[in-house]
């Protein structure tokens, strides 16, 4: 389980988050959603340590990840650990181009799990199987649709097996047809109960897949619930006001 | 035409020729060995947080790049001796200012090449648990090397050229002989010889690069 609480944020002089407090429970699937530049990307990374918080306090499967005003990290072995358990998926995929689609999911379990080549070549396999591009294997990113990039990326983060899988905006670089195939895989992780957090500006999906959803506005949760709180009686005026822009 | 009418003299300034060349080829490949490596850790120093150690780097590579190679060589040579009475190897002193020169001019394209990679590659690589080292050598040198490879190509060539500069030191070298020879013999030709040779390194160059560009070109 993820425990945040107060998390704050801020970029020199621009708060971004001005103490958010959220959880993420095992096996279930967390939309976030809320308008462009409410901070949605840095709660994200912040999770994942590409972004360190001024203060606040984050436990991720009782360990601490940091606590305190000004925040204290924990020692590095901890958040190895932790980080081990936090898989993410961009935007913008950021495969490495100069590895195949076979190289791209490997890479990390022979350099950094230290396997052997066979074994992470089959749990790449698995993993590629699971977002269907076993078949591109051993062809280069740039070969493949801006959906099957994304698709290796999400293989890439699962072959690590993590307790948790982030997503930011994965189908917001999309056309329409290719996001489709992208959310059918997420579909499919949270049919096997796969923990996620999903940022998305997909309402209809995040109403299908989420468990819970947080509405982000202005560096704050503005509200959080079911999806069924959320889209069918949102109580925030601003949530009203958000959903309003979808249903046009 | 003298020249050609005399075998023994033509085939002396040949073997001449060919000792400049093989000299012009050891300070072209000497430079390389050591310029290479060192252009991409000063290029890494010239990006670090520290300013302890990224102004001194900015200011090297400022000199290095704002003065001529002609100069720095008789400074190598000559400052020692005269400020310290230490008389350096010329072929040493010639070699360390072209190293020192060349260094700067690798640093700034290798650091061209390393700034111009998307900051997702390393947080791709950090998230998968790559250490920064790691992620630099598997993830972002690679690549670094495929963008980098035209400029390059440039400074190679220039390099070549930039050989002939060695007779500054009193060093033989192709352009030296060629100017001794065509006083000696009254003719323009061996300046041309000396030419063709250099046009035919900077041929061998250009294969080169023609042939390390298609071994990248399996990816975009
Ligand atoms: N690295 C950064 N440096 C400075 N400001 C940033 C940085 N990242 C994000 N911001 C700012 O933080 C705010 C929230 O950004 P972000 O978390 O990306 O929002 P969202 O993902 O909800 O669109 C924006 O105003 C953005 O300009
Ligand atoms: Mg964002």
């Amino acid at each position: 389980m993820i425990i945040a609480r107060d998390i704050y944020k801020n970029f020199g002089t621009n708060a971004v988050l001005k103490g958010i407090s959220f959880e993420v429970n095992i096996g279930e699937v967390l939309a976030v959603i809320g308008s462009s530049g409410s901070g949605k990307s840095t709660m994200l990374r912040c999770l994942n340590r590409l972004e360190y918080i001024n203060s606040g306090y984050i436990e991720v499967d009782n360990e601490i990840l940091c606590q305190g005003d000004p925040a204290k990290y924990s020692p590095n072995s901890v958040l190895q650990s932790i980080s081990r358990n936090m898989g993410m998926v961009f935007q913008q995929f950021n495969l490495f181009p100069h590895f195949s689609v076979l190289r791209n999911v490997t890479v990390a379990l022979t350099h950094v799990r230290k396997m052997s080549k066979e074994d992470a070549r089959e749990t790449a396999m698995q993993a590629l199987v699971k977002t269907g591009l076993d078949k591109k294997a051993d062809e280069y990113p740039y070969q493949l649709s801006g959906g099957q990039q994304q698709r290796v990326a999400i293989s890439r983060a699962l072959a690590l097996n993590p307790r948790y899988l982030c997503f930011d905006e994965p189908t917001s670089s999309l056309d329409p047809e290719l996001t489709s195939e992208v959310l059918s895989v997420l579909r499919k992780l949270s049919q096997e109960k796969t923990t996620m957090i999903v940022v998305t500006h997909e309402m209809a999906f995040a109403r299908e897949i989420a468990d819970r959803v947080i509405f982000m506005d202005d560096g704050l949760v503005a509200e959080k619930g079911t999806p069924e709180d959320i889209f069918r009686n949102p109580k925030n005026p601003r949530t009203v006001q958000f959903l309003k822009k979808f249903s046009d | 035409m003298r020249l050609f009418q005399n075998p023994e003299k033509l085939f002396l300034m040949m073997s001449e020729f060919w000792g400049g060349t093989v000299t012009a080829l050891e300070v072209f490949f000497l430079t390389l060995l050591f310029a290479l490596p060192l252009g991409l850790f000063i290029a890494l120093g010239r990006m670090s947080k520290n300013a302890f150690i990224r102004q001194p780097l900015h200011i090297y590579i400022l000199l290095m790049r704002g003065t001529p190679l002609l100069l720095q060589l008789i400074i190598v040579f000559y400052g020692p001796a005269y400020l310290f009475g230490i008389n350096l190897n010329r072929f040493f002193a010639a070699i360390l200012s072209y190293v020192l020169n060349y260094a700067a001019y690798f640093a700034e394209i290798y650091r061209g090449g390393i700034l111009s990679i998307p900051s997702g590659q390393y947080e791709a690589a950090q998230v998968l648990g790559f250490s920064r080292k790691m992620t630099f050598v598997r993830i972002i040198l690679p690549q670094v090397i495929k963008r980098i490879t035209l400029p390059m190509s440039n400074e190679f060539t220039t390099l070549v050229k930039d050989t002939a500069l060695i007779s500054t030191l009193a060093i033989v070298e192709i352009f030296r002989i060629a100017k001794s020879a065509s006083s000696q013999s009254v003719s323009i030709i061996p300046l041309f010889v000396a030419g063709a040779i250099y046009l035919i390194l900077n041929a061998g160059v250009t294969q080169f690069f023609l042939w390390f560009e298609k071994q990248q070109d399996y990816y975009r």
